[in-house]
């Protein structure tokens, strides 16, 4: 252990102290170097702290959603029979990594045999991390010898983010194939709708025998329909409808393609037929099978924001009308995101996946609702940061910006799940289903 | 013609005061923030040390220096302490409220050194070191109010003694635009003017044997500091070729390092011999005295020149007592403070004209608000009539003539420049001490804490009050050590991880030490003292000059340059 140079201030005023005493026989102040010159003694003699021992790392989660937190726990043992009375750990995450509770560094102190244990929790953008060596600085009692050691600890080194499925209610305009869809309309299904006047044919097992019991005429029972329907889930990939997350974490493009893949996967296991788009042109047929999945998955994992999408050709072509009205039509017909409108299936539903963070995006909801759509948009709030208490002016207004976009959305009769990143994704799509079966 | 309406002015009136009033507001939150921000920031170790360190204060204070010394130690180094981390803040507000708060810390400053002239006065050779003990208060109560504040470097104090000057200038300018329209007070202002100016200059150029060679080197280390850092502003390399800059900027780091060791080894100089003329002018004379009077005085220039060996002497009291080098040296001050300032100002100016001009302003208006302020407070408690009359003999005749028919912001107005400059001193004063002790980056509030309850305690032994000193020298090294803990924690741990624990054992250990030191200090002195027998007088002083020589190498070379 190297020595520490924390007691030369006392030691050259102790030594001062007593030869001035003795020489000038000033004797009251050899009690104020011999004070000095015995703490420093004491702690020059201050046994070493021992190296005996050993951290591990373990995470609550290695595959977590993103924007979902990951408690990182240290568990420090002191394996030594000497009490460890200064021991400073410190985590050097990667980068792309955020604090979002407590302190990726502790300094503690270890009984002989003891352990501690110090956690913290970080969230992550989409991909594979891998946790370094700690750094622990090592000071005995006195604090007079100290060390650095570079520790691996055990445990947990790697964890992935990456988007996951879960389940998205989609509004009720079915396509005639039976599906996981709850319709308000009465036929085959599981869940009571209604009962009716019976009529011949209907089948015996759905005769309210009950009913005839009480009254003698015959009612047939009624089960909620189950449609399966047709929806395109159309990904904001536009580079300028993107935001960094406030205080760190994933992006909102990385929120945006995990609410997209969570909804995509679920309506196809729901017997959905299911597509993507995304506004730089790329297209998936809504269908059911493995085909489609495959292709959905190529879709999510090659999605990067790009500054040439559908939607900016779109702008970049209303400027040109508004330049030059005498090629309108020419400029309407080269329409990029008008081509996507035309592509998408006739009944079909549309859920725009994005943060809302411009006008651009409302003017083509509006557009897709026009042509006779349902649309619904799932957008993740990025202006709720993780780990800030107080916003920034410009965050304020950029929330208040965003939430008139919702609230024109809305008026216009466009379901919008709003997704507070403080809440899991499933809340605001269980409470966008109630406003649907409004 | 233009009618104004009563309603117009009443709401141009509101204006004004819903403006003031929402810039006070705003002034005082940013005020509590900082205070808040501070408090939140402090750890365990931080409290410990900080209220161990006022502990000690007002039970050894109370002890050799009364309640009211005490007292006036603790407040002067709360205002020294809140001047410094106002007049530091980036808020103009906050800034203005610290030349304020200045005016206070000049008042408190002179009110220690004249109860320390009192003590000393009233008790003779070991008052003098209770005057001591009693500058030692005021450092330890500053270190300790200071906490973690980062005001304890030399760039923070420089930046607070120019902000107070910049209030001195607004208060001048408050006398001037008074005194300027009226042609009477003008003729006063000006004789008053010329008058303090010859005083002054006099006083500078003062080769007075009983300070010459102390204050030779003060003024020696100043201008060695201000040439260097006048010079490192010089891109010396970009003259050089590309070949040969790498040796050009060796040389300059050399010249620097150098540099800075003599401008430390001149004021340790300048202090050693000033705390020996000290002695030598304030000791009376009698046969106790008598040893150490008879080396002490040898440290005038009139004596020096006739006890040293021939060419040395009359070289050395030829180049201290020269007014003309003197001249030179503050000259080379001035000067280099001048490009200096000129310098950061134009840079200040291009980075952001607006801001820079806030902020000088709001150390000119905190000067301009201190003049009406204590013209209003000190005509109603007839404090400015007390003042002209209780102004030291050397206080310019015209200048008090001047206070007694100008108006009362005039005179509020002087004596606010009269407290600042007292403000100004003492934080060249605490300054030079930095300098010269070169406090650590990290712990300088708690070393300077440490310094000052270490002064104490051998202020205490000095006035026979041997048991408060080990006492109060164990705790000054407690506080030495769990504050500087604290701080590397703070160092190496940005942020506010958990480190209770380290600290809470660290603490518990430094308290066991420190205790077990100061019980077996106790015993050993108790034990040694009857053994030690004073040695002949010239012994006894060569090895008192010789010991001070040994330590100022010793910290030299310890500590960083």
């Amino acid at each position: 252990m190297n020595s520490l140079s924390r007691w030369h201030g006392a030691l050259i005023g102790g030594l001062l102290l007593t030869v001035l005493g003795v020489l000038i026989g000033a004797e009251g102040l050899l009690v104020v170097a011999l004070a000095a010159l015995v703490v420093v003694g004491l702690a020059r003699v201050s046994p070493s702290a021992s190296n005996g021992y050993r951290i591990e790392r373990t995470l609550s989660n290695t595959r977590p959603n993103p924007g979902e937190p990951v408690t990182v726990t240290l568990r420090i043992e002191n394996e030594s029979r000497r009490m460890l009375p200064d021991l400073r750990v410190s985590e050097d995450l990667p980068e792309s990594l955020t604090v979002v509770s407590g302190s990726s560094s502790v300094g503690t102190a270890v009984p002989p045999g003891g352990e501690t244990t110090h956690s913290y929790e970080i969230i992550a953008p989409r991909g594979e991390f891998v946790f370094g060596d700690l750094t622990v600085r090592r000071r005995n009692l006195a604090s007079t010898l100290g060390s650095a050691d570079v520790v691996t600890p055990d445990g947990t080194t790697t964890f992935t983010c990456e988007t996951l499925i879960d389940s998205l209610p989609l509004r009720q305009q079915t396509i005639q194939f039976v599906g996981e869809t709850p319709t308000n309309k009465g036929g085959s299904g599981v869940e009571f709708f209604s009962t009716r006047e019976y009529r011949p044919g209907d089948p015996l097992n759905r005769i309210d025998w009950n009913q005839y019991a009480r009254s003698g005429t015959l009612s047939t029972v009624e089960y909620r329909l189950e449609r399966a329907v047709t929806v395109v889930f159309i990904i904001d990939d536009r580079a300028t409808g993107h935001v960094d997350a406030i205080g760190g974490g994933p992006n909102s493009f990385d929120l945006t393609l995990y609410a997209a893949a969570r909804g995509m996967v679920t309506s196809i296991e729901d017997g959905n037929e299911t597509g993507v788009a995304t506004l730089s042109g790329e297209w998936v047929d809504p269908g059911v099978g493995e085909h489609t999945r495959s292709r959905i998955d190529d879709v999510i994992e090659t999605a990067e924001p790009t500054t040439n999408s559908l939607l900016e050709s779109t702008e970049r072509n209303s400027d040109k009308r508004e330049a030059s009205t005498d090629n309108a039509d020419q400029a309407v017909a080269a329409d990029g995101g008008m081509e996507l409108l035309h592509r998408l299936p006739e009944n079909g539903q549309v859920v725009i996946c994005s943060p809302l963070v411009d006008d651009g995006i409302v003017e083509y909801a509006e557009q897709c609702s026009s042509y006779g759509h349902a649309v619904s948009v799932l957008s993740p709030n990025m202006t709720t940061g993780r780990g800030v208490e107080t916003l920034s002016m410009g965050n304020r207004v950029g929330r208040l910006r965003r939430q008139q976009r919702i609230g024109y959305l809305r008026g216009r009769n466009t379901a919008v799940a709003d997704w507070n990143l403080r809440e899991p994704l499933l809340l605001e799509l269980q409470r966008l289903q109630r406003r649907w079966a409004r | 013609m233009t009618v104004e309406y009563p309603t117009q002015q009443s709401s141009d009136s509101d204006s004004i005061v819903d403006r003031l009033r929402a810039g006070l507001n705003s002034a005082a939150a940013a005020t509590m923030a900082t205070l808040r921000v501070r408090f939140y920031s402090l750890r365990f170790g931080d409290w410990f040390s900080i209220l161990l360190t006022l502990g000690v204060i007002a039970v050894a204070g109370t002890a050799f220096a009364g309640t009211t010394g005490a007292l006036l130690a603790v407040g002067c180094g709360l205002s020294l302490t809140l001047t410094l981390v106002m007049t530091n803040s980036s808020n103009p507000l906050a800034s203005g409220l610290g030349v304020v708060f200045g005016m206070a810390a000049g008042a408190l400053s002179a009110a220690v050194v004249a109860f320390a002239a009192y003590i000393l006065l009233q008790t003779g050779f070991s008052g003098l070191f209770a005057g001591v003990g009693l500058f030692a208060l005021v450092l330890a109560s500053t270190g300790a109010f200071l906490g973690v504040a980062q005001s304890t470097t030399g760039l923070a104090i420089a930046r607070s003694a120019l902000m107070i000057i910049v209030g001195i200038i607004g208060a001048v300018g408050l006398i001037g635009a008074l005194v300027a329209p009226r042609a009477e007070l003008r003729q006063q202002a000006t004789a008053a003017v010329v008058e303090a100016g010859y005083t002054a200059a006099l006083a500078t150029l003062s080769v007075d044997p009983v300070h010459a060679l102390s204050t030779f080197f003060i003024l020696l280390a100043a201008a060695l500091f201000f040439i260097g850092r006048t010079v490192v502003r010089i891109p010396f390399e970009r003259l050089l070729p590309a070949d040969r800059r790498s040796t050009g900027v060796a040389v300059v780091q050399w010249v620097q390092r150098w540099r800075i060791r003599l401008v430390r080894g001149s004021l340790i100089v300048a202090m050693t011999t000033g705390i020996g003329l000290l002695l030598d002018a304030t000791i009376p004379p009698n046969e106790e005295s008598a040893w150490l009077l008879a080396y002490t005085q040898l440290l005038r220039t009139d004596q020096l020149l006739v006890v040293a060996p021939e060419p040395l002497g009359a070289a050395l009291v030829s180049v201290v007592g020269s007014q003309s080098i003197r001249a030179g040296l503050y000259a080379i001050i001035v000067g280099s403070a001048a490009v200096l300032l000129t310098v950061q100002l134009v840079g200040a100016l291009r980075r952001g004209l607006a801001w820079t001009l806030i902020k000088l302003a709001a150390p000119l208006v905190g000067g301009i608000a201190g003049s009406i302020l204590f013209g209003i407070l000190g005509n109603m408690f007839g404090v400015t009539a007390l003042l002209i009359e209780t102004a030291p003999a050397q206080t310019p005749p015209q200048l008090l003539e001047l206070l007694q028919s100008g108006s009362l912001f005039v005179a509020g107005g002087v004596v606010v420049v009269v407290l600042l400059g007292i403000c100004v001193s003492t934080l060249i004063a605490l300054g030079t001490f930095i300098i010269v002790i070169s406090l650590p980056d990290t712990a300088g509030s708690t070393a300077l804490a440490s310094i000052g309850l270490f002064g104490v305690a051998v202020a205490a032994v000095v006035v026979g009050l041997p048991l408060v000193a080990v006492g109060v020298a164990a705790a000054a090294l407690c506080v030495w050590d769990v504050g500087e803990f604290g701080a590397t924690l703070r160092a190496e741990l940005p942020g506010r991880p958990p480190t209770l624990r380290a600290e809470t054992v660290h603490a518990s250990g430094s308290v066991l030490y420190c205790s077990v030191g100061a019980v077996g200090a106790w015993l050993l002195y108790r034990l040694v003292v009857p053994q030690v027998h004073p040695p002949e007088a010239e012994i006894a002083a060569v090895g008192l000059f010789g010991s001070l020589g040994v330590a100022a190498l010793l910290a030299i070379l310890l500590t960083r340059v």
